[in-house]
């Protein structure tokens, strides 16, 4: 390509001396031609228009409804349905993707590439967070040692066994607080 | 018939029985803790109305003829279960509806906001827009004041719901 390039920019240097582009050889004027109708029409990168999902409970298995998806905080969003499926059509350019429903470890997926128009998240599992899951509004925090334990265990048991597979990347999670993240230039491809 | 008499201020103290805040929340309408009902009738009514009328009529439809029982355990306290719940209800109906300007109800523990009097008490606020250091820019309906959370206390704050 680069010796394709600078073969074209010679042959333009040359005809732009002679002021007579019927100098050029026309087979070169006809590959110049097509790079230029080649890199002009090909846009930089495609856009995500849309993503899709259902989401369930990581222990019990059962649909979510009511689960908030955001995309990129604080911006354009969608509720699950009774079934625990969503569409959100993406309005900006999105790189960030985050779940959230009360109780519950807030889901957040990073750097997601623009490879893919409509990315299809399939399952995704909601992680409950049991020292969250017994507070509330208005009411004074009780965190029992036993809820200690009990996310202790639940954070090792995601940490070894949540995996996540799109398009062909297979997401590994990690904690940041409250949330649990999925880093897309963290993947392995399958 | 028996004459009238207007009380002063001073004599009309005299003449009744006043109850205690504990007292009051263990009754019907005797509303105090009930920062998410607030924060509910907010972003529903497009931040019109958020008294605490209006906040007493969500939890009332919300907690039926178990009412007396639930003012009794938490006062108008409602737990993280009971959010939950909430919200799946009104997405099964499909009332679930986020606010356009991206605000929803975040909450935290008291003890983690330097803004807030450290009392180990959950609490609920209308968390208005994320600038972009980090920080929250949040709204408190129950007695209406604007705080700016800063961004290293801004991930104690949850989101609860919207």
């Amino acid at each position: 390509m680069k010796q394709l390039v600078n073969l074209i920019l010679r042959n333009l240097n040359k005809s732009a001396a002679s002021f007579n582009l019927l100098k050029l050889q026309p087979s070169l004027l006809i590959a110049s031609l097509f790079l230029l109708l080649v890199l002009g029409s090909q846009p930089v990168f495609s856009q995500i228009s849309g993503i899709t999902g259902k989401i369930i409970d990581y222990e019990t298995k059962r649909v979510m409804p009511g689960v908030t998806i955001i995309e990129n905080l604080p911006g354009n969003g969608t509720v699950s349905d009774v079934d625990g499926n969503f569409k959100l059509k993406i309005k900006g350019d999105m790189r960030e993707l985050e779940l959230n429903f009360i109780g519950y470890y807030a889901l957040k997926f990073v750097n997601i590439p623009n490879e893919n128009e409509i990315i299809d998240f399939g399952e995704l599992k909601l992680v409950k967070n049991h020292l969250l899951n017994n507070s509330g509004a208005g009411i004074v925090y009780k965190l029992s040692e036993s809820d200690k334990e009990k996310d202790q265990e639940t954070r090792k048991n995601v940490v070894e066994k949540y995996r996540i597979e799109i398009c062909g990347n297979v997401l590994k999670p990690y904690f940041d607080r409250n949330k649990i993240i999925f880093d897309f230039t963290t993947t392995n491809k399958k | 018939m028996k004459k009238l008499e207007k009380l002063t201020l001073k004599e009309l103290g005299s003449e009744l029985n006043f109850i205690g805040v504990v007292e009051a929340q263990r009754l019907n309408g005797g509303y105090d803790n009930d920062c998410f009902w607030r924060c509910v009738a907010y972003l529903q009514s497009g931040g019109a109305s958020y008294t605490e009328a209006s906040a007493e009529i969500l939890a009332l439809s919300y907690f039926g003829s178990d009412c007396g029982d639930y003012l009794s355990a938490n006062g108008a306290g409602v737990t993280s279960p009971d959010i939950a719940t909430y919200a799946t209800n009104l997405a099964i109906d499909g009332n679930y509806h986020l606010d356009p300007s991206g605000a929803y109800i975040g909450m935290f523990n008291t003890n983690n906001i330097s803004s807030y009097n450290a009392t180990g008490m959950a609490h609920a606020v209308i968390v208005q827009c994320v600038n972009e250091d980090g920080s929250l820019e949040i709204f408190d309906p129950q007695d209406g004041s604007y705080t700016i959370i800063p961004s290293e206390e801004a991930n104690y704050v949850s989101r609860a719901m919207y």
